[in-house]
């Protein structure tokens, strides 16, 4: 820790030294000449900067798309984006970048991380997007500003700050009973900022396939509020409360279906989770050159799922029930600092106390478990000449229950006159090991189950505790030779450019590749008597994603614009791909065993090689608008069904899939706003693979909202 | 998919056939051994619940399923239990029998038991079952993500019989039917596999 210190302080002196050795050369503004109406972007780098300045690939999208594409929730306009592949399941909507799995991106609202992962995913469900006012998409690894989790990239979901006293209404009904309602005010002073928001979701779910035991999707309902307040004691300072809170209960409808054994069993449920977020900053700025912040975040997130399995005889009725919830407090600094124009500083170090409460550790009783990190980061952010930048950040986490952890980041921009600009970045990044994979001690009771799992810590313990039960058949791994978990290490490139045809036309490339080691996966150790296994963690695998991401924004006729997108993408599981390169692996494709080549490989399952989307916006400026987006996704592997556990021909893979929506609308002046749209509108299936897609839905909106003063809102 | 069982099938007398025309061919060159016919076996019954828990016995020599009832005998070659198999020796019958799990080979390439093959006994006490049980040790891999138990392709077993003469086997499926692809909803503890038997004693399979 102490080292550390060292280090970073050298680093930071090294970059002042650089710094002040060019600090009389002509002024560098950060801001690309070519667009002076770019957009600012603050997750790059921590810190506000326009995005042609920023040498890390980065994606904004804005409110108003958001609105016009008729979203509601953050899965909806995420799966709108190219290289963005919304993963379904259990664990609810997870989302995969740059090939990565949900796990290792970050996911913040206003800076702040959001807590509740089941197994790994965080649910992008939980997030309405009523109220945001933009979200900004950081790719490739960023674990030098954010630590744990930001392998991947970082995706920043920033809320509503009205600017001027207001409020509004609205109020969205569609297909499958599914509505959405918002309420929105704002009182805006010289000195005290108070908005409040409030959001209804709920559904009825559907059900895909007639014959299905259950519905498809059970009911749901849930609500988002948020109050935000921003004091403001001098132009220097002001003081920030923002108080989000979620709550979301589900229903399973009851159904009647047969068990293992044949028998009818009557499956009921109801499933609940609370969120509640409460960020508190305070903000000074000393002078021109050194401004910071000190931030308290508390966040709290409860999961409580209930399954009741009944029976014609009810000795035999069983119950799930399943306790998550998880408690995180942050306390952080940050300081940015001004070297003249050349050289910017941030500085910062942090505190997190994580504690989770669950009975997934104990198979039966609520157990908690605690961990702490501590985290020191800087970068200097240098600009040697008007063309080039190169900004380098390190950070330090120090964690308490597994190894620490030190992830670089170095970016580097050069501009070719005013059209082109070229970027290249190289971070690592990590993942500490989470609960789950430490402490999970969980036999799954629900009928025709009876697996258990075991965390890297519990795994003497519960091995021994099953085998006194006399419940193990076969030892498969000695446990006495499972090693503790380390965190996972990536490392990431990012080659990119950016060109600008005209004001009007913009194309933009960007090369990726990404690295894992010591990937977390789950292994068999033991063979119960039932036939079923003990499962735990190891850090075995090694991955790699690899590919290329490419966009292009075009502003044709007087009131339209066009989007597309694309990605191409590789990925490997690196030690399955040696084994099979040696030569003696073996798939099985209709029923003929054939020997493996990496020609027979596809990779990591559920990705997809080609994503691509394209988008027509229209509006013009009487109000109207009208759009149009199509998203597209190759096959991609669903499961291994040849035995071998590889990806390869003769494995199952999902078809390819396109969904198009379409929205028009009109705002008034006078607030109202009108929208009808169309999701899926031609109807795309696949109850097998993608039961998440209900086919096509209808909706409308009646909005209505009113502004005080002649301030211009931000809303369509 | 009825299709597909239909093509899956013919697939399989394809290769069988394969395997007899090539037998045929080596036989006029060599004249060595007796030829080896490959037989393919659908929907032996392994559900313990369907068999009073006992195994499935069955007989590679005559190509046919014993009753449980001649266990104690040397009629058997190889038995079934959901996931375990028995072979008729070391603790789990009289017989001669041992097997040992060959990997990195398909079913047509396998043509010799090597001389220096070290077969593996039952030995219930350990328990160590000839062919090993557990996901990913023996014949199968279990697939957590679909609970489905698929055979691992390139995977060989090599049985010495209850009265010492050699088998190859290829397990091709667990699920009743064999489907190409099952699922959750497949019917397991069926075994499905195709095997050769060399009647003479000798190791050679061509």
């Amino acid at each position: 820790m102490l080292y550390a210190k060292y280090n970073l302080a050298a680093a930071m002196v090294l970059y002042c030294l650089s710094g002040t050795a060019q600090v009389n050369r002509s002024a560098a503004d950060t801001a690309i000449k070519t667009r002076e109406l770019e957009e600012a972007v603050i997750t790059a780098t921590r810190s506000e900067r326009r995005l042609g300045s920023v040498s890390v690939p980065v994606t904004i999208i804005s409110q108003k798309t958001i609105r016009q594409s008729g979203s509601l929730r953050l899965n909806d306009i995420l799966g709108e984006q190219a290289g963005l592949f919304i993963t379904s399941g259990y664990s609810g909507a997870g989302i995969q970048v740059q090939g990565l799995n949900p796990d290792y991106t970050l996911l913040l609202i206003d800076g702040e991380p959001l807590a509740g992962r089941n197994s790994g995913v965080l649910d992008l469900s939980r997030i309405t997007v009523a109220n945001i006012k933009k979200i900004e998409i950081v790719k490739g690894p960023s674990s030098s500003l954010y630590g744990s989790e930001a392998m991947a990239g970082v995706i920043n979901i920033i809320t509503n700050k009205p600017p001027a006293t207001s409020a509004g209404a609205s109020v969205r009904y569609g297909s499958f009973g599914t509505s959405d309602i918002n309420l929105q005010a704002a009182w805006v002073q010289r000195k005290w900022n108070l908005s409040a928001q409030a959001n209804r979701y709920g559904t009825s779910g559907y059900r895909l396939e007639a014959a299905s035991a259950g519905q498809t999707q059970d009911p749901f309902h849930n609500y988002t509020f948020q109050l935000k307040s921003v004091y403001r004691f001098s132009p220097a300072t002001q003081w920030s409360i923002s108080t989000r809170y979620f709550t979301n209960r589900l229903t399973t409808t009851p159904y009647a279906t047969k068990d293992a054994s044949g028998v009818v069993e009557n499956v009921s449920g109801q499933a609940t989770v609370n969120d509640l977020n409460i960020n508190n900053t305070l903000e000074h700025r000393f002078n021109q050159a050194v401004k910071t912040n000190l931030r308290v975040y508390y966040t709290d997130y409860k999961a409580v799922n209930h399954q009741w399995y009944t029976y014609a005889d009810s000795s035999a009725n069983t119950t799930l029930y399943d306790y998550f919830r998880q408690g995180f407090l942050r306390l952080e600094n940050q300081t940015d600092i001004s070297l003249g124009k050349r050289l910017g500083l941030i500085a910062g170090g942090g505190w997190i106390a994580d504690k989770v409460q669950s009975n997934r550790y104990d198979d039966k009783d609520i157990v908690t478990k605690n961990n702490q990190v501590g985290y020191l980061f800087a970068q200097a952010e240098w600009h040697p000449t008007d063309t080039w930048s190169v900004t380098g950040g390190l950070r330090y986490d120090d964690n308490q229950q597994y190894q620490s952890r030190a992830s670089p980041r170095l970016a580097i921009q050069k501009r070719f006159g005013t059209r082109l600009r070229i970027n290249a970045s190289a971070g690592s990044g990590f993942k500490a090991p989470d609960f789950r994979q430490l402490y999970l001690n969980f036999t799954n009771t629900a009928p025709g189950t009876g697996y258990t799992v075991l965390g890297n810590t519990e795994v003497a313990a519960g091995m021994q505790r099953l085998q006194q039960q006399g419940l193990i058949q076969s030892v498969l791994v000695d446990p006495a030779t499972i090693q503790p978990l380390q965190p996972e290490t990536s490392t990431g490139i990012n080659i990119g450019a950016t060109y600008d045809f005209s004001t009007a036309l913009r194309v933009n490339l960007n090369l990726f590749r990404n690295d894992i080691n010591d990937l977390i996966v789950t292994g068999a150790i033991a063979q119960k008597t039932n036939n079923m296994f003990v499962y735990s963690y190891f850090n075995v695998n090694r991955a790699c994603t690899q590919g290329l991401e490419a966009s292009a924004s075009w502003q044709f006729l007087p009131h339209f614009r066009a989007e597309a997108g694309y990605q191409l993408l590789y990925t490997a599981d690196k030690d399955q791909l040696d084994k099979i390169k040696a030569g003696n692996e073996f798939g099985r494709d209709n029923g003929v065993v054939y020997r493996l080549t990496t020609k027979d490989y596809k990779g990591l399952f559920n990705r997809s090689r080609h994503m691509a989307n394209v988008k027509i916006f229209y509006e013009n400026r009487r109000g109207w608008f009208a759009n149009i987006r199509s998203s597209y996704r190759s096959g991609w592997g669903v499961s291994d069904t040849d035995g071998n556990l590889y990806l390869n021909r003769g494995d199952a893979f999902s078809n390819d899939f396109i969904q198009t929506n379409a929205s028009a609308g009109k705002s008034f002046a006078n607030g109202l706003y009108l929208q009808a749209g169309s999701d899926n509108i031609f109807n795309y299936r696949d109850t097998r693979y993608l039961p998440n897609v209900p086919g096509r839905t209808w909706y409308a909106t009646v909005g209505f909202s009113f502004t005080h003063s002649n301030k211009t809102n931000n809303k369509p | 998919m009825t299709m597909k069982k239909n093509t899956y099938y013919a697939m399989l007398i394809a290769v069988a056939a394969g395997a007899l025309l090539t037998a045929c061919k080596k036989d006029k060159a060599t004249a060595a051994t007796t030829a080896v016919t490959a037989k393919a076996v659908s929907n032996i019954t392994a559900d313990p619940a369907l068999t009073s828990n006992h195994y499935a016995f069955y007989s590679l020599e005559r190509g046919e399923a014993v009753p449980y009832t001649d266990s104690a005998s040397n009629k058997w070659d190889i038995a079934f239990r959901s996931t375990t198999i028995i072979i008729n020796g070391g603790t789990s019958g009289p017989g001669l029998g041992g097997a040992f799990v060959q990997t990195g080979a398909t079913f047509d390439d396998y043509a010799t038991v090597a001389a220096d093959s070290s077969f593996r006994l039952d030995n219930i006490a350990t328990p160590v079952f000839a062919i090993p049980t557990g996901s990913g040790n023996g014949w199968y891999n279990y697939n957590t993500s679909t609970n489905v138990i698929t055979p691992i392709p390139g995977r060989i077993l090599v049985i010495r019989t209850a009265t010492g003469k050699y088998a190859r086997i290829e397990i091709t499926s667990y699920y009743k039917d064999a489907p190409v692809t099952p699922d959750a909803g497949s019917t397991a503890r069926y075994y499905n596999f195709r095997f050769g038997y060399q009647a003479d004693g000798s190791k050679n399979f061509k």
